[in-house]
């Protein structure tokens, strides 16, 4: 007991003195000099103090005098006094005080880190790249032109310089001042096209938007369409996006339209993004460096469109060796050249593409309709053109000049001649071009290593003509002549000035704001005839150009102002909120149409498990008409003006992941939407729209709703890559005048979605890939039932009933595609070929519907469901020098 | 070539729909002072093969007026259930009930109110034709009446003298049974030219009584120098709201059935557990000299 007694007393004492104990350097002392070296005034002051001062002579001043004096003063005061102004500090190691060297110490508190993200190989900016510390406290992202900067505190800092395909860069600096790097990242697995990541290196950074990044370093990896990698393919392979058949129709975004998609070629708007009605696009694979689809929390900087924004960025040119490619497929052939006009300043890319097929087609139609009994002919054929200028003007300023052309020819002409009871004659020919320009200006500027500034001046002009001729005569009497002829033309033309700031303001903040004008002007048309309109005289044929002449097209001009500001906070590692705000002024003949759009987006990323929401409200004046009853979709564009409002809308999401040291990423993501003054056709045939009709009253306003749940499960690391989605959608519309008012279902909603992408390495010079895409069928308006009615004549015909719009639906969409793509390499280039299958298993998927007319039986109607794409297969050479 | 087999031949298939169940199609438009007549057949699933303009002959077609029920017999003539002695009276409310013996059909009903005349009417004795080349073009006014009902009909057409040459050179001047119709318009109103019948519909719903609407007339005929518009034949109709819906959906929907692009039309009816219109009008005609 005593014992225990005499311990605890002992323990007490030890505490009462250890809490009495005064550091070594709040010791008081009285000391003077009037100039004496550091050393001297060390030693006195240890002497003094009983308290032991260890230093080095190689660090202090030898023959600098200091002088400090002071009465019962701490030793932490003379020492602060005489160590002021040297880059000496000290630091307190038990009972000593130790004088170290403070490298830092008159380095400002927050310093920034900026430079540019590039290609070590050619020079490219990488757009995105990431910039953060080891211990993941701080980090950024580069700019779509490589720039970053970012403000931390002064001392010993390690950075990873990280992008999609290319080796981590490590790189450790002293900051003392505000410090320029610039890095050069090596694309991985360069003499291999799969990109094998045999560990994970980088804990994966989390991006605030809700915005799926397209592995374009992987496109031709993913199974192709006739040997096409396509950007706009690939998302098709991402959660939430549904299309119709093999992309007929556009995308849907979120159960967003079609138009509601804003399609960026290096930041200038493009209409008309695809070939062939939307199974291609027109980007060019072998140019692309980059393409994020936002489908949600998008920036303030992205406006225009509702549901979505797809930037795409260029390549610039490789700045050290010319180099090239070329490429053939089944479809088209293309070729590339690129390299420097100042070695490792500036350069240019040109690119070509063009389909082959047409002369084959035209024989084969020629044959095809010869065995049906018919004559004719049909044509098809695509192009694109991409160059690129990137100028180093110095070292803080850069102009690129960029050109882009596009065009699609289609026709089809057949003449059968009947051989029945009453011979007759039919005729049908239908043309399609259309063409999309876009040129661009751009001077990108580093002001200081804070602030970038891009400034651009931009054209995008499409035009869209589709013609289709339905004739029929009677072989023996003159006059019975019926025809049907309608036009569909569109013309948007953009004169654009951007001009964006990206400001890093601080540790906590990055702004991003800038101003934008647009002029845009745009020339709908469309317009009907038939035989009663005596287009021309007997049994000559009509044209393309007797009906253009005769179409007077609507000429609408709108000029959009906006401004928007932006400021990302970076609370902690963890917690980071982005408030941004745009306000955006469309300008009519006689209306202004004003709006404020906010935008906030808050991520918390607390590796492995991160959280997102998001908020923005978005408008879009321009509108697509799109004929959504049975058919072929064709559309034109209209623009708000005084009759026509702007289209708004409030997106919400939601989601959260988890991303696991194995290279595991499972995340899920929910999406809310409500949209207001929807424009549409109003039931019945689509009015001719010319400048002499007042067609905007046969327009009708609604609003929308769409909301659903994307869960996708993704391994990136290993010999097999390989990623799965699943999309659950709800997309209605209501429309007083439509549907008797009541809800119906978007045409190119599909409720349930299923895609998934795999790639495997199958040795250093083969690989494998495979999709497999389910969607639930795109719902159509299907007549329930034939009833009859009475003519002019009195006479008892029949037509179909309708019930409901989008009463039906089309059969379930499923695809499987395969490749297999060998390479290697020589000494001066590589080669890749590839075998596959597109729609492996040859399955019908539906294209659209058609109501015709039987033939065969009088007052009986056939229901033909269109396949586009049946099994094509696939072979591709290219060959990279 | 194999591949632009594979690529060009784009596949057709017969797309199956669900087989609908007919229902019973009805159509009449009663009319003061023309007896009674009722066409009926029934709907046929869109696939189907049946014939649906058959009349329904064995149908049981019931007329009801104040509780007081007339069945209607089937004429093999006119391929109608009519009546032609019944007195259809404005203001009253009549009703249909029609079934089909030993059928799986629904039984389908309808009533309807017979409008009173409350049309627009044309004031003058005589109008003016203006030609252009083959175009028959005039103006004319209407007073709206001071009662006026919202729905109405519009029919006008012109009848033409044409000079015939004979065998022995002479020339005699024949009236054209034919009817050229006109189309219309209006800076008014909203007017809609139907495509099945010779006649416009439009609506009051946003005018006063009282107020006079200006009509735009145009016709294609092609006339010789001799020939001559002998005169002017215009119909006015006070239509039921179901009647001008009907006409309006209809006409619609053929308009779309020929431009083969545009919005699906649903077909208005007023058949309860059926489809087609069991409508009423009121009526005038005026025959108008030409100037």
């Amino acid at each position: 007991m005593i014992k225990e007694i005499f311990l605890v007393a002992i323990l007490l004492c030890g505490t009462l003195a250890l809490s009495g104990q005064v550091r070594p350097d709040e010791k008081e002392i009285t000391y003077t000099t009037s100039g004496d070296s550091l050393s001297l005034i060390f030693d006195a002051i240890s002497s003094i103090a009983d308290v032991n001062i260890a230093y080095s002579n190689a660090l202090i001043p030898p023959d600098n005098q200091f002088k400090v004096g002071g009465f019962k003063k701490p030793i932490s005061y003379f020492l602060n006094k005489v160590l002021d102004k040297t880059e000496l500090t000290y630091k307190l190691v038990g009972n000593q005080i130790v004088i170290i060297k403070d490298e830092y110490k008159f380095a400002p508190d927050k310093l920034t880190i900026s430079g540019r993200v590039v290609d070590r190989e050619n020079g490219e900016a990488l757009p995105f790249a990431a910039v953060y510390s080891y211990d993941n406290t701080f980090g950024t992202e580069a700019n779509e032109y490589g720039y970053y900067s970012i403000t931390v505190s002064k001392g010993l800092k390690r950075l990873y310089y990280t992008h999609l395909g290319y080796d981590k860069n490590i790189r450790e600096v002293k900051l003392k001042k505000d410090t320029t790097i610039n890095i050069g990242l090596g694309p991985k697995a360069l003499l291999n096209e799969v990109l094998i990541v045999d560990k994970l290196l980088d804990r994966k950074r989390q991006n605030i938007n809700s915005t799926n990044e397209m592995p374009v370093d992987r496109i031709r990896s993913i199974a192709s369409l006739g040997g096409e990698p396509d950007v706009i393919r690939l998302a098709h392979l991402t959660a939430g996006v549904s299309t119709g058949a093999d992309g007929l129709g556009g995308l849907a975004v979120r159960g967003g339209s079609s138009d509601q998609n804003l399609i960026l070629l290096d930041g200038v708007p493009v209409y008309g993004p695809g070939h062939a009605f939307g199974v291609f696009s027109v980007f060019n694979s072998n140019i692309i460096k980059s393409a994020k689809l936002y489908k949600g929390s998008m920036p303030s900087k992205y406006n225009g469109r509702l549901s979505s924004v797809f930037d795409i960025r260029t390549k610039d040119g490789d700045q050290y060796k010319s180099s090239g490619e070329i490429a053939l497929g089944v479809i088209a052939f293309k070729g590339m050249l690129e390299g420097p006009l100042s070695k490792g300043k500036s350069s240019y890319i040109f690119s070509f593409r063009r389909t082959f097929v047409d002369p084959w087609l035209g024989n084969l139609s020629e044959t095809i309709n010869d065995f049906n009994g018919s004559t004719g002919r049909a044509s098809y054929y695509f192009y694109d053109f991409n160059g690129k200028i990137n100028l180093h003007l110095n070292d803080n300023h850069n102009l690129i000049a960029s050109y882009y052309r596009g065009s699609d020819v289609y026709n089809n002409e057949v003449n059968t001649v009947i051989d029945n009871s009453s011979s007759s004659e039919e005729f049908s020919d239908t043309e399609w071009n259309n063409r999309n320009d876009v040129g661009l200006l751009r001077l990108n500027s580093k002001w200081n290593s804070k602030l970038f500034s891009r400034m651009s001046l931009y054209l995008s002009n499409y035009k869209s003509n589709l013609f289709d001729y339905d004739r029929r005569i009677d072989v023996d009497v003159v006059e019975d002549i019926n025809y049907q002829i309608g036009l569909l033309s569109s013309e948007v033309r953009d004169l654009g000035f951007q001009l964006d700031f990206d400001y890093s303001a601080g540790s906590y903040h990055n702004l991003f704001f800038g101003i934008e004008g647009i002029q845009h002007a745009l020339a709908p048309g469309a317009i009907n005839f038939s035989e009663d309109d005596n287009l021309v005289a007997g049994r000559d044929l009509v044209t393309n150009k007797i009906v253009e002449a005769r179409l007077d097209e609507v000429s609408s001009s709108i000029i959009e102002l906006s401004a928007y500001l932006e400021d990302e906070l970076t609370f902690s590692e963890r917690f980071k909120l982005r408030l941004g705000i745009s306000a955006r002024s469309f300008l009519t003949d006689t209306q202004t149409y004003n709006y404020l759009q906010p935008r906030a987006a808050l991520l918390y990323h607390n590796a492995p498990f991160h959280i997102k929401l998001g908020y923005g409200q978005h408008v879009q004046y321009l509108h697509q008409l799109v004929n959504s009853g049975l058919g072929l979709p064709s559309e034109v564009l209209i623009s708000s003006d005084d009759l026509i409002r702007p289209s708004t809308a409030n997106v919400f999401n939601a989601g959260f992941g988890f991303d696991f040291d194995n290279g595991y990423s499972i995340s899920t993501e929910l999406f809310y939407k409500e949209y207001s003054d929807l424009i549409n056709n109003n039931t019945g045939p689509i009015s001719d729209i010319t400048s002499l009709n007042d067609w905007q009253s046969d327009l009708v306003t609604g609003t929308g709703l769409s909301y659903g749940i994307e869960a996708a499960l993704s391994r990136s690391i290993g010999q097999s890559i390989w990623y799965i989605n699943y999309t659950f959608t709800e997309s209605t519309r209501e429309f007083d005048d439509l549907n008797l008012g009541q809800p119906f279902e978007y045409a190119l909603n599909r409720p349930h979605q299923f895609k998934l992408n795999f790639v495997r390495k199958i040795n250093k010079n083969s690989e494998f890939a495979l999709n497999w895409i389910y969607g639930t069928g795109n719902p159509v308006s299907v007549p329930d039932a034939i009833q009859p009615y009475i003519d002019e004549e009195g006479n008892l015909v029949t037509i179909p009933k309708f019930v409901a719009k989008n009463n039906g639906r089309l059969p379930d969409y499923h695809r499987l595609d395969i490749s297999f793509s060998f390479f290697n390499d020589f000494s001066w280039a590589r080669q890749r070929f590839t075998l596959g299958l597109y729609n492996a298993y040859d399955r019908k998927n539906p294209g659209y519907l058609d109501i015709n007319k039987d033939r065969d039986r009088v007052n009986r109607f056939v229901l033909n469901q269109y396949s586009i794409i049946r099994i094509l297969p696939t072979v591709s050479y290219s060959l990279s020098f | 070539m194999f591949f632009c087999v594979i690529f060009y031949v784009s596949c057709v298939d017969e797309f199956e729909s669900e087989e609908s169940v007919p229902n019973i199609f009805i159509y009449s438009e009663l009319e003061v002072g023309e007896g009674i007549d009722v066409f009926i057949s029934q709907t046929s699933p869109f696939l189907s093969a049946s014939s649906i303009n058959t009349p329904i002959e064995e149908a049981n077609v019931l007329i009801n007026e104040n509780g007081a029920s007339v069945k209607l017999d089937f004429d093999v003539g006119s391929n109608c259930f009519i009546d032609l002695d019944y007195q259809i009276s404005e203001g009253s409310t009549y009703g249909i009930d029609v079934t089909i013996p030993q059928s799986s059909t629904p039984d389908a009903n309808a009533t309807v109110t017979i409008p009173s005349f409350k049309s627009p009417v044309i004031q003058v004795q005589a109008i003016s034709l203006n030609q252009d080349n083959e175009m028959l073009t005039s103006d004319i006014q209407m007073n709206v009446p001071m009662d006026k009902a919202n729905y109405h009909e519009l029919e006008i057409s012109a009848h033409i003298i044409k000079e015939v040459m004979q065998s022995d050179g002479t020339s005699v001047f024949v009236r054209d049974d034919s009817a050229t119709r006109f189309m219309i318009s209006s800076n008014d109103v909203t007017v809609e030219n139907l495509a099945h019948r010779p006649s416009c519909l439009y609506n009051l719903l946003s005018l006063e009584g009282g107020t006079v609407i200006n009509f735009n007339l145009g016709a294609n005929a092609a006339l010789s120098p001799n020939d001559r518009v002998d005169s002017i034949r215009i119909t006015s109709r006070t239509v039921t709201e179901d009647y001008y819906n009907y006409h309006s959906t209809l006409s619609n929907q053929i308009e779309l059935e020929v431009a083969g692009a545009g919005e699906p039309v649903l077909n208005y009816s007023n058949i309860i557990n059926g489809t087609g219109l069991f409508g009423a009008r009121s009526s005038l005609t005026r025959n108008i000299a030409v100037e």
